[in-house]
């Protein structure tokens, strides 16, 4: 194979750096907190962001319509599968794909759209098969639903963690995504998702999730002339839909303090 | 107070004009000026090309001449910068003469600087009939950090009319020896800076840095343009309106 | 597309020729203010004041993170095997480039799709690839512009960024069939379709990193387009090319790089899109590549490393913001520059991977107005690296050192005048002889004596003062009465 060893590329920076030996761990202090100052910090960000809940689905609405998303707030998760499928109608959708998120049992959009004679697919791969046929799929359709993992409304942001249930590609090829984020999911900071992810990966004893995709509205280019073009190579149109809290308590997210 | 004057080779050799306005409008605050005879240059041109080796001799000669010196006020931004900055830098490695740069870079400032900040004065009895715009040198405004002083002053003269440049903190494109390294290049940033003078409609386009006056001057005088190029000191030094012409440039900067 | 080619010797005639083709001054006019507008608009909308403190931390990470390099990118590469990925190490961008080879060929790779990797342009990686008869598509709607024109990029940021559009409108229907485009909207659309169908034929995935966190071993792309997303989600492979200096220590780090970048680079509170990579696709994920590499690069980064008065250089993390700002950037555009980093990063970094003495015209173009460390979020002082270079070019050891015996006389000559007042008023003397032939009316128009000659070709020169203020002093100012004056 090409290339330098680990060991022969190490010392050449540590004689740049003007040490023989490696560097002992170096004292920083986001790197030193260890599992349970994190949970601390994890339950510190949980009570704030808890205690600011309006607010901070005021400012993510805000912020998000401003990164280009179509922001609906509806009332009911009824009303959301509705809004779902008003957009299919309007876009003359005849396939839909979307995500094995837990807010689908909540908002029932296959059995609305496909009354409608509109075709919804999970986008659930039980054979390894079934990986191509299900990209084709995600080619093909006009509206890729999903839920969301986290929300932030510092910067209009929704987080997906892609795993089993979760494509990459349902919020990506076609070109509109919906996404359906549910109000315990929305974190104030960037700060605080990196420390909840961290949390994460400190309990998951290293296992940090082979993918995090942050989006912030639709995808866009100003190449040519500076001038901005809403649609590359990601969804033209971006919708956030914001549900209302679900009646029983919330269900635990990703990265949620463990006791 | 004792203000001892370094000159600055340009006013010095091209436009002493400006040095005399300064004396005039220390002097007029009550303040004793001195100018120590021995003073030559401060040796930016040759560290900003690459010869530290030339300028540390001149460092060594601003610090032995001024050491003495209750303050040292500079009528140039771009040289109050390499006294106050780069000196004392460039004798990092050095002990002892590191600490006397120091402290001597703490006793010394550009002149719109020290008449704001150190003399607390806004109002010099200046009076000087004219539509005025300013340009902020570069080094002035970003090694100095000085983003209000000489505006302040400009305000506090009696009969000017001011008008701001669009976008005031571009570069002029002087740049000590880079206006001949790349004559071109440099030309071309000033003709931005022109069109930005000759928007505002103003007669006069003061700075307070006689390098990026020569330039200005240079450049509106080839191109026909009746603007004039006066240091903040001529400005303020004015205390009557002048018969027929605002100002009184006899050679140098003023000729614009 | 040719290989890289190093062009920085051309700089002087380079610029020249930029600054008087109209197209280039054209596009430089229209489109220089947008990047500067956005980003002071965003800065406003953060607060200066908070602004400020993002870069002070920004640096600090940063600082941290080069002072301990060998640490993290030690911890970052076990990190990235445990988590089921290759990492690869390059002492040279040649190194890098047969590593890339390598896997492509191991895995029969006929076409690789790529985001934006301004070190993949230092390995002249589209090239070697071609040769190897496989084929490089560019996705970003920029570098695939400039891919179809064969050009390098002009612009860190925004590689097309001095095409019209209806040069882009041509280059279209020459290169690809689609004629007829006039509008920017259906340009973007013809390049998600003719690129839509490359994703999903690729084998291999190739971008650059933005960010490397060490701790949990993720690289982070960041991009507007969707094009890093689906070059990593999409082929069965995926390359990271980094240079070393991209690692930061922990993930909470990000959100202080994801503050400065974006805003300083388009004026965005964040990116459309922002992905963290950590590894290939793990079992039970639905999509996602089957392998993962990354490559590691140093390509004469260790030499900034090294180098006390140039490690800060390696804090850049490519928001082209001191392009933006730069008066000389705004004026002669990226492709004078004569290789990958224009700009006044880029008159830094070059000369340093390219060499010194092949690149000694970049150090001195700059004015040195300091608008470029004024606006660098990571407040990073390249006046000061400039002006050291340019020391290196005179006083260097002798594989450093610039031929330029005119500028070595010139500043003895200088020297030798101004040692002392006396030898200065000596010179005045000589100097008033020697302009009178070219004086009128007190000013000098032409006169045929480099360098003021270069001043005189467009701009008016004063000549000397009928009095210095030497003399000016001595005659009427030292006697005046003191604090007398009405």
């Amino acid at each position: 194979m090409a290339g330098t060893t680990r060991e022969e590329f190490l010392k050449t920076v540590r004689q740049s750096l003007g040490r023989k030996e490696g560097a002992p761990e170096p004292e920083y202090l986001a790197l030193r907190l260890r599992r349970e100052d994190q949970r601390q910090k994890v339950v510190t960000i949980e009570a704030r962001v808890e205690a600011r809940r309006r607010d901070l689905l005021t400012r993510l609405e805000r912020v998000a319509g401003q990164s280009g998303w179509r922001v609906y707030r509806a009332a009911s998760p009824e009303a959301a599968a509705g809004y779902v499928l008003k957009l299919a109608r309007e876009k003359a959708a005849d396939l839909v794909v979307r995500s094995e998120h837990d807010v689908f049992r909540r908002v029932p959009i296959d059995g609305l759209l496909r009354q409608e004679g509109i075709a919804v697919t999970p986008i659930l791969a039980a054979r390894a098969g079934d990986r191509e046929h299900l990209r084709q799929e995600m080619d093909k359709a006009q509206i890729g639903v999903t839920g969301v993992d986290y929300a932030v409304a510092e910067t209009g942001t929704c987080v997906l963690l892609p795993r089993r249930g979760v494509s990459r590609a349902v919020s990506l090829l076609p070109p509109v995504h919906v996404a359906l984020v549910e109000p315990h999911q929305v974190y104030e900071t960037l700060d605080d998702l990196f420390a909840v992810r961290r949390l994460a990966f400190i309990q998951g004893r290293g296992d940090a999730g082979s993918y995090l995709s942050l989006t912030s509205g639709p995808s866009r280019t100003a190449d040519i002339e500076q001038t901005l073009v809403i649609g590359v190579h990601g969804p033209v149109e971006a919708h956030l839909v914001l549900l209302p809290p679900a009646p029983e308590a919330a269900s635990p997210r990703p990265g949620t303090p463990s006791p | 107070m004792k203000v001892s004057l370094f000159v600055t080779c340009l006013v010095d050799q091209l436009f002493p004009e400006v040095g005399e306005s300064v004396v005039k409008l220390l002097r007029r605050v009550g303040i004793e000026v001195e100018f120590p005879r021995e003073q030559t240059c401060c040796g930016q041109p040759a560290l900003n090309s690459g010869f530290m080796a030339h300028a540390k001799p001149l460092a060594r000669r601003w610090l032995d001449l001024f050491e003495e010196s209750q303050y040292v006020v500079v009528p140039s931004g771009s040289c109050a910068a390499m006294l106050k900055v780069s000196v004392p830098e460039m004798f990092r490695q050095e002990a002892g003469l590191y600490e006397r740069a120091q402290a001597l870079a703490g006793r010394t400032y550009e002149l719109s600087q020290f008449l704001v900040n150190v003399l607390r004065v806004q109002d010099l009895g200046a009076r000087f009939p004219g539509k005025v715009t300013y340009h902020p040198s570069c080094h002035l405004l970003r090694e100095l950090g000085a983003a209000t002083e000489a505006q302040t002053l400009i305000r506090g003269v009696r009969g000017i009319q001011f008008v701001p440049l669009d976008n005031p903190d571009r570069c002029c494109g002087f740049g000590g020896t880079f206006s001949v390294k790349y004559p071109s290049l440099s030309g071309a940033i000033l003709e931005e800076k022109l069109r930005a003078i000759e928007a505002t409609g103003a007669d006069v386009v003061v700075a307070c840095d006689s390098g990026c006056l020569m330039h200005i001057a240079g450049g509106m005088r080839r191109r026909g343009m009746k603007v004039e190029a006066m240091h903040l000191a001529q400005i303020l030094a004015q205390t009557a309106p002048a018969e027929g012409a605002p100002a009184e440039p006899k050679d140098g900067a003023g000729a614009g | 597309m040719a290989p890289v080619q190093v062009r920085t010797q051309e700089f002087p005639r380079a610029s020249s020729r930029a600054l008087a083709n109209g197209r280039v001054q054209q596009a430089l006019t229209n489109v220089m203010g947008h990047f500067d507008h956005a980003r002071e608009a965003a800065i406003q909308e953060l607060t200066p004041e908070v602004w400020e403190r993002y870069r002070e931390r920004g640096r600090e990470i940063k600082r941290h993170a080069m002072e301990y390099l060998d640490f993290y990118l030690e911890l970052l590469s076990e990190r990235v095997e445990a988590n089921g990925g290759k990492v690869h190490f390059a002492r040279t961008a040649q190194e890098a480039t047969q590593i890339v080879l390598e896997i492509a060929k191991a895995l029969g790779v006929k076409v690789a799709v790529k985001g934006k990797s301004m070190l993949s342009e230092e390995m002249g990686l589209n090239h070697a690839l071609e040769e190897q008869g496989i084929a490089p598509v560019e996705t970003d709607l920029g570098e695939y512009i400039i891919q179809l024109a064969q050009e390098p990029p002009f612009h860190i940021l925004a590689p097309a960024m001095h095409k019209t559009k209806e040069e882009v409108g041509e280059l279209f229907a020459a290169k690809l069939g689609l004629g007829g485009l006039q509008q920017i909207p259906d340009m973007a659309a013809a390049a998600r379709k003719t690129l839509r169908e490359r994703f999903l034929q690729a084998d291999m995935g190739i971008t650059g990193v933005n960010f490397a966190v060490a701790e949990t071993g993720t690289v982070v792309i960041v991009t507007n387009e969707g094009n890093g997303r689906m070059c990593t989600s999409l082929p069965r492979v995926h390359v990271a090319l980094m240079g070393m200096e991209k690692v930061v220590p922990a993930l909470e780090d990000l959100s202080v790089m994801l503050r400065l970048l974006p805003r300083a680079a388009t004026g965005q509170r964040i990116t459309s899109y922002v992905t963290l990579v950590s590894g290939p696709r793990q079992p039970g994920d639905e999509d996602g590549p089957e392998e993962f590499h990354l490559v590691i690069v140093d390509a004469g980064r260790t030499r900034l490393l090294a180098d006390p008065e140039l490690r800060e250089a390696l804090y850049c993390i490519r928001c082209g913001a001191c392009l933006n700002t730069c008066p000389v950037y705004r004026k002669v555009g990226g492709h004078a520059y004569g290789w990958v980093y224009p700009g006044p990063i880029g008159s830094v970094i070059t000369p340093v991977m390219v060499g010194l003495p092949r690149a000694r015209d970049l150090p001195f173009a700059s004015s040195l107005c300091g608008a470029c460390r004024e606006v660098c979020p990571l407040k990073i002082n390249i006046p000061l690296m400039l002006v050291s270079l340019r020391r290196r070019l005179m006083e260097g050891a002798p594989g450093e050192r610039g031929v330029s015996w005119g500028q070595r006389l010139l500043v003895r000559l200088w020297s030798r005048v101004v040692a002392s007042e006396g030898s200065l008023r000596r010179a005045r003397r000589l100097a008033a002889v020697f302009q009178r032939p070219f004086l009128r009316r007190r000013v000098v128009r032409w006169i045929p004596f480099p360098p003021f000659s270069r001043w005189t070709r467009n701009r008016d020169m004063p000549g000397l003062a009928r009095r210095s203020f030497h003399e000016l002093w001595d005659r009427d100012l030292k006697t005046t009465g003191r604090s007398k004056r009405p």
